[in-house]
């Protein structure tokens, strides 16, 4: 790419305007988070570890969290996030808009709404920014519990459209296995070939879901918080949302009527009741026209 | 009859179209058996649930816990989507309806008033530093955050509503009022400050890049050529006549058949000329073909031909254009690749680029080429692997155009 495309690209993108919520400033979503700020990661022993362990110098370090050199281009996967590997185990290094992305989330939950939208651009690392929440969250449950909190401490969901569920399956199991338990809602377990998948794939129903829910996650246990399950949108939809047999029409529980009146958005145009006022009015007097009548909003 | 739902049937591929089939029933009432059961939701691609009235938006709000709550909901949700407006702006409703309880309102009329903002008064966005505190708590005392702007019956009528002149800007007004609220958006483009260095988002992932070529004809003869027999269709497709059988020259697809052709496919109706258009604009040398062989480039035409020579069929692609009866095949790749792209500029930019990508000693990288058209993929499939490209192509039976025999 040469310099001009590469400037034409940025003059692209950066041209496209953005509105978007505030998030802290790197530093202080560190602070919030407790992470060092210059190997950000929820897995701070864990990046001890492999620091000391590579003691060689030409093992490829990441100084910096926005570090070009790093050991980046190992997969598209890698791409938005680094990776240190490690004698096998892999530990997660943070980027600097996935810091305050994480540190923003959070303090999401706390408003009375509970939650928000991320929409960063596509192969930033949305599904990083999300997982590290909820072991965030995690753990603020284990330390409460530790300080006599009871609950009540509920799985997390996850839908997603099919071709992303096993992509969430694998993240976790690659960078959170250590913390984190991710479990299917998705196909049955005699079609799943994978072994790891098959044994961490849900009963098919809804009722065997909830019985799964009341054994394995009870509220009183923060280890509660720290399961994750797996869905695709129109699975979950088949396979949990019920009619109720007979029941009488009481509304949905969303009743706007949301039928956006196009005519609205349309350039404006003489109604029926304008143009009969229009003659009406025309008789007593030149004065009150169409647009007369439009403008006072008949 | 969700209820009812076989176990086999349930891995069904969701889809957009699958998606819009998927409305309420208003006549119904619906619950789920996980109600309360989920602590916290994470909608990913969330752009599925941007109509609010589907029953998969529906199956995502019956897991919040009903029945009178107490300040917070205990039900926390977060959309994840890289593309939050897909159409319009009034997607946005369907995001709303996910967060909104009542409790968050505040007298209407109020509300509406409040609307009236000058959208580049940035008074209405929090600073960070003042709603932040080092706990990481949000102090409300400092700020309240207007919650109600998130009711969506509120968000779409302001986003109906129109200003004096009868533009839509309060849509606009309105977005701008919700969006700092619930959405965080970082492209690209943005920067943010780390360590005291500003890092622009786009330089740390791998760029993607867009963009579209413009080629030209390599000479005079190719122009000539090319014009002449684009006059020719064009005086087909707008008058839909074929032109008279002295001057006809072109194989034109229904015709000399009777009237079958004529009849309700002529003119720009006909879908053969189109084709045609498209692959004598890939290569001029498939023109000639199409025309030596008299035949339709059926798709089962196209894939019997893979199979003609060990080289693709481009044995079979140099008999039918060669200039000379008498030329014998060149016998060494190289040439042959000269011979196969000097009627088509684009398999000569395939080729420079393909090197550049392909064979860079540095960082060789894979390619994925999509093509339309049996023949023109046939045509760059034969020429790359005469370049001693390794290629590998679906099977014929994955090909779309194959199952709907649309070429």
């Amino acid at each position: 790419m040469t310099n001009e495309e590469r400037d034409d690209y940025w003059k692209t993108q950066s041209s496209l305007s953005t509105v978007s919520a505030t998030t802290p400033t790197y530093a202080e979503a560190c602070d919030i988070l407790g992470y060092d700020r210059l190997h950000p990661t929820p897995f701070a022993s864990e990046w001890q570890k492999s620091q000391v362990a590579t003691e060689t110098p030409d093992v490829p370090t990441a100084t910096n969290a926005d570090d070009d050199d790093g050991p980046r281009n190992q997969e598209a996967d890698d791409a938005a996030s680094q990776v240190i590997k490690k004698q096998g185990a892999e530990v997660l290094l943070l980027n600097g808009w996935q810091v305050t992305g994480v540190a923003w989330a959070m303090s999401q939950e706390n408003l009375p709404i509970r939650g928000g939208m991320i929409a960063d651009d596509c192969g930033t690392g949305k599904t990083i920014i999300m997982l590290t929440v909820i072991l965030e969250q995690y753990r603020k449950a284990q330390f409460d519990y530790t300080q006599g909190a009871k609950g009540p401490w509920k799985p997390t969901l996850v839908i997603a459209p099919p071709h992303v569920v096993d992509v969430w399956f694998q993240e976790v199991q690659r960078f959170f296995s250590s913390e984190l338990e991710i479990w299917r809602f998705y196909e049955t377990k005699d079609k799943v070939t994978n072994a790891t998948m098959r044994a961490r794939t849900l009963p098919s129903t809804a009722a065997a879901l909830v019985n799964w829910l009341d054994d394995k996650c009870p509220p009183g246990s923060p280890r509660s918080c720290a399961k994750i399950i797996v869905t695709a949108y129109e699975t979950f939809t088949l396979r949990t949302l019920m009619e109720k047999a007979g029941g009488k029409a009481k509304g949905m529980s969303v009743n706007y009527s949301l039928a956006l009146d196009y005519s609205l958005l349309a350039p404006p145009q003489p109604s029926a009741m304008c143009s009969i006022l229009t003659v009406v009015c025309s008789e007593s007097g030149p004065a009150c026209s169409g647009s007369e009548c439009r403008r006072r909003g008949y | 009859m969700v209820q009812n739902v076989d176990d086999g049937a349930i891995e069904i591929m969701d889809d957009e179209e699958t998606m819009g089939s998927n409305e309420l029933d208003p006549s119904k009432e619906y619950y789920s058996l996980l109600n309360s059961k989920i602590g916290r939701v994470v909608l990913d691609e969330a752009h599925k649930i941007r109509n609010p009235q589907t029953k998969v938006a529906e199956a995502v709000r019956q897991l919040k816990p009903k029945g009178p709550q107490s300040g917070l909901a205990e039900m926390i949700i977060h959309l994840v989507t890289a593309t939050p407006m897909m159409n319009r702006g009034a997607d946005f409703v369907g995001y709303l309806s996910m967060f909104w309880c009542d409790e968050l309102d505040v007298d209407v009329a109020e509300s509406y008033g409040d609307f009236e903002f000058d959208p580049y008064d940035e008074t209405h966005v929090p600073e960070h530093t003042e709603i932040y505190q080092t706990g990481g708590e949000l102090d409300f005392d400092r700020y309240q955050l207007p919650l109600w702007r998130l009711n969506p019956s509120t968000f779409a009528a302001a986003m109906n509503t129109k200003d004096a002149e009868g533009r839509c800007l309060n849509a606009y007004k309105t977005l701008r009022a919700v969006i700092p609220i619930i959405m965080l958006r970082r492209t690209q483009a943005s920067v943010l400050e780390v360590n005291g260095e500003w890092v622009r988002i786009g330089d740390s992932i791998p760029p993607y890049r867009i963009c579209t070529v413009e080629l030209k004809w390599d000479n005079a003869v190719q122009f000539v050529e090319y014009n002449r027999l684009f006059q020719g269709y064009i005086e087909y497709l707008t008058s839909g006549q074929a032109p008279s059988k002295r001057e006809r020259v072109f194989m034109v697809p229904g015709f000399g058949k009777g009237k079958r052709g004529v009849r309700g496919n002529a003119g720009t109706r006909s879908f053969g000329i189109y084709r045609i258009l498209t692959i004598m604009t890939f290569n001029l040398g498939l023109h000639t073909m199409l025309m030596r062989t008299g035949r339709r480039n059926l798709v089962a035409d196209v894939h019997q031909w893979y199979d003609k020579f060990a080289d693709k069929g481009m044995s079979y692609y140099f008999d039918l254009t060669k200039p000379d009866r008498t030329l014998p095949l060149y016998a060494d790749r190289f040439s042959m690749a000269l011979y196969l792209c000097k009627d088509s500029p684009k398999l000569k930019y395939l080729a420079k680029l393909m090197g550049e990508i392909c064979l860079d000693e540095k960082n060789p990288r894979r390619t994925i080429i999509f093509s339309d058209g049996p023949m023109a993929l046939w045509n760059i499939e034969g020429f790359l692997s005469v370049c001693a490209q390794t290629i590998v192509s679906p099977p014929p039976h994955l090909l779309p155009c194959l199952v709907r025999r649309v070429y």
